[in-house]
C-alpha cells in the first residue's frame, strides 16, 4: 500500500460522506496518508454545501444518512452544472437491489459493501480510478 | 344353470335374506343408522374443524417462515455496521506499526482480525441466502484484478486450518481487470470452494487454485484437491441446500451444507456456469466461469 502513496502525486480532493464518525475518521486517515486532500460531510445537506463550495475530484459515499440519503445527494448534484460531473464511489452496508440499480443509473464508479471492504481497499479503489482518469 | 345364473341366484337369495333380516331388524337398524349418521356428521364437523385449524396453522407457519426470513434479513443488515467497526478498528491496530505490540498482543490481534473477517463473511452469506430465497441478488460492482482477490481469499482460508499440513498452490493467469463480478462475491465463491477442498482433503494433501482468461475475457477458476472425492450418489445433489453425504459429515461435522448452494446462485446470477470433476479417493476439481461484461 505504501508504494501507492509515494508514486502518486495526488493533490486531488476527496469528499467523504459518512455519518459514522469512527469509520469516517479511519477512511480520512488512510486517504490523507496517501496524500489526498480530504473534506468530510456527516449529512446529505452538508455534502451538498461542501460540493458547492469546494472543487471535488471524487466523492466517497455512504447511503444511509440522516436527512437526504446519499443517492439523493448525487441526484441533486447532477442537476447543477458545476457539480454534475463529480464521480462517486459507494461504500455502504445497504445493498438492496433498489439502491444498487439507482447507484448504477446515477453512474457510480464502484458500489461495494462497507463491511466487506477495508480502508486500504478504499484507497486502492480511489487511486486506481483517479490514475485511470489522468 | 350357468355360473353367472348361479351367482345371480345366490346374490338374489342373499339380497332377499338381507332384506328379510333388515325387515326384522329395521327398527333397531334405523336407530343404529341414526346414531351412525350423527357420529359421521360429528366426525365430519370435527374434520372440517381440524382442516380449518390446519389451514390456520399453515398460514401461521407461512407467516413464521416469512417473518423468520425478514428477521434474518434485518438482523444481518443491522449486524454489518458494528461488524464493520470491529473489523476496521482491529485492522487499524493490526496494520499500524506505531502500536508496537508485544508478540502475545500481536497473536491476539491477528486472531481477532481473522475472526472479525470471518464474522463479516458469515453475515454476508446470510444476507445473500435470504436475498436468493426472495429471488433478488445484489450485484455490486468495481473494476479490479481478480487474481489478487483469488489469492487473498484462498490464503485467508488456509489460516483457518493452522494445524492441518496442506499445500496451497496458485497458478493464476487471468492478468486483467474484471467488471462482471464484484470482488466480494468472487472471494466468497473462491473461499467456499477452497474451504471445501481443505475440509475434504486429508493431511499432506495439495489444493491448487488456477485462474485463466477466455478469448472473450471471461474468467475461469479451478480449485483442485487431492481429497476424498464425491460419491456418485452425492454428485446428484451437490448444489442442493442442506445436503451433505456421509463422507462430508465424517470429514467436517460442522458444515451446514449451504456453501455450494450459495456459490452456484452467485455464479449463475452473474451469467456464469459452475461444475465439478471428481474421483472417489483421488480428489475433486470445482470450476466456474463468469463472463466479463
Amino acid at each position: 500500500m505504501s508504494d501507492i502513496a509515494t508514486t502518486t502525486p495526488p493533490s486531488k480532493t476527496i469528499l467523504v460522506v459518512e455519518d459514522d464518525r469512527f469509520l469516517r475518521d479511519i477512511i480520512v486517515t488512510h486517504l490523507r496518508r496517501a496524500q489526498y486532500t480530504v473534506v468530510c460531510a456527516t449529512t446529505g445537506e452538508e455534502a451538498l454545501d461542501m460540493a458547492a463550495a469546494e472543487h471535488i475530484d471524487l466523492i466517497i459515499l455512504d447511503i444511509v444518512l440522516s436527512g437526504i440519503n446519499g443517492l439523493d445527494v448525487i441526484a441533486r448534484l447532477q442537476q447543477q452544472e458545476a457539480t454534475k460531473a463529480i464521480p462517486f464511489m459507494v461504500f455502504s452496508n445497504s445493498d438492496e437491489p433498489a439502491s444498487l440499480s439507482r447507484g448504477k443509473e446515477l453512474g457510480a464508479v464502484t458500489y461495494l459493501v462497507k463491511a466487506l471492504s477495508t480502508p486500504e481497499r478504499i484507497v486502492t479503489e480511489v487511486t486506481n480510478f483517479l490514475q485511470s482518469k489522468q | 344353470m350357468s355360473i353367472s345364473e348361479m351367482v345371480l341366484g345366490i346374490t338374489t337369495l342373499s339380497a332377499l335374506g338381507v332384506a328379510g333380516y333388515l325387515f326384522f331388524q329395521n327398527r333397531s337398524l334405523h336407530k343404529v343408522l341414526v346414531e351412525k349418521t350423527t357420529e359421521i356428521e360429528e366426525s365430519s364437523r370435527m374434520l372440517i374443524g381440524k382442516n380449518l385449524e390446519l389451514n390456520d396453522q399453515n398460514a401461521k407457519q407461512q407467516k413464521l417462515l416469512e417473518s423468520r426470513e425478514d428477521f434474518i434479513a434485518i438482523v444481518s443488515h443491522q449486524l454489518r455496521t458494528p461488524a464493520t467497526e470491529v473489523r476496521w478498528g482491529i485492522g487499524e491496530i493490526r496494520n499500524n506499526p506505531d502500536w508496537k505490540l508485544t508478540v502475545d498482543e500481536h497473536v491476539y490481534i491477528e486472531r481477532l482480525y481473522m475472526s472479525a473477517e470471518w464474522m463479516v463473511n458469515l453475515i454476508d452469506r446470510l444476507v445473500k441466502l435470504v436475498n436468493f430465497e426472495h429471488g433478488v441478488g445484489s450485484s455490486l460492482f468495481s473494476a479490479y484484478a481478480p487474481d489478487e482477490a483469488i489469492k487473498a481469499s484462498s490464503e485467508q482460508v488456509k489460516t483457518l486450518f493452522p494445524d492441518k499440513k496442506m499445500d496451497l498452490v496458485f497458478e493464476l493467469a487471468y492478468e486483467g481487470v474484471l467488471m462482471s463480478m464484484d470482488p466480494d462475491s468472487l472471494k466468497m465463491v473462491v473461499s467456499n470452494l477452497v474451504e471445501n477442498a481443505f475440509h475434504y482433503t486429508p493431511e499432506g494433501g495439495v489444493v491448487t487454485v488456477r485462474s485463466m482468461k477466455g478469448p472473450d475475457g471471461s474468467l475461469t477458476v479451478r480449485v483442485s484437491d487431492t481429497g476424498i472425492g464425491i460419491s456418485p450418489e452425492k454428485q446428484k445433489t451437490m448444489f442442493v441446500k442442506f445436503q451433505r453425504d456421509k463422507n462430508a459429515v465424517a470429514a467436517n461435522e460442522k458444515g451446514m451444507g449451504l456453501g455450494l448452494y450459495v456459490v452456484k446462485k452467485i455464479v449463475e446470477q452473474r451469467g456464469g456456469t459452475i461444475g465439478f470433476e471428481t474421483a472417489e479417493g483421488k480428489g475433486t476439481t470445482f470450476f466456474f466461469t463468469v463472463p466479463n461484461t
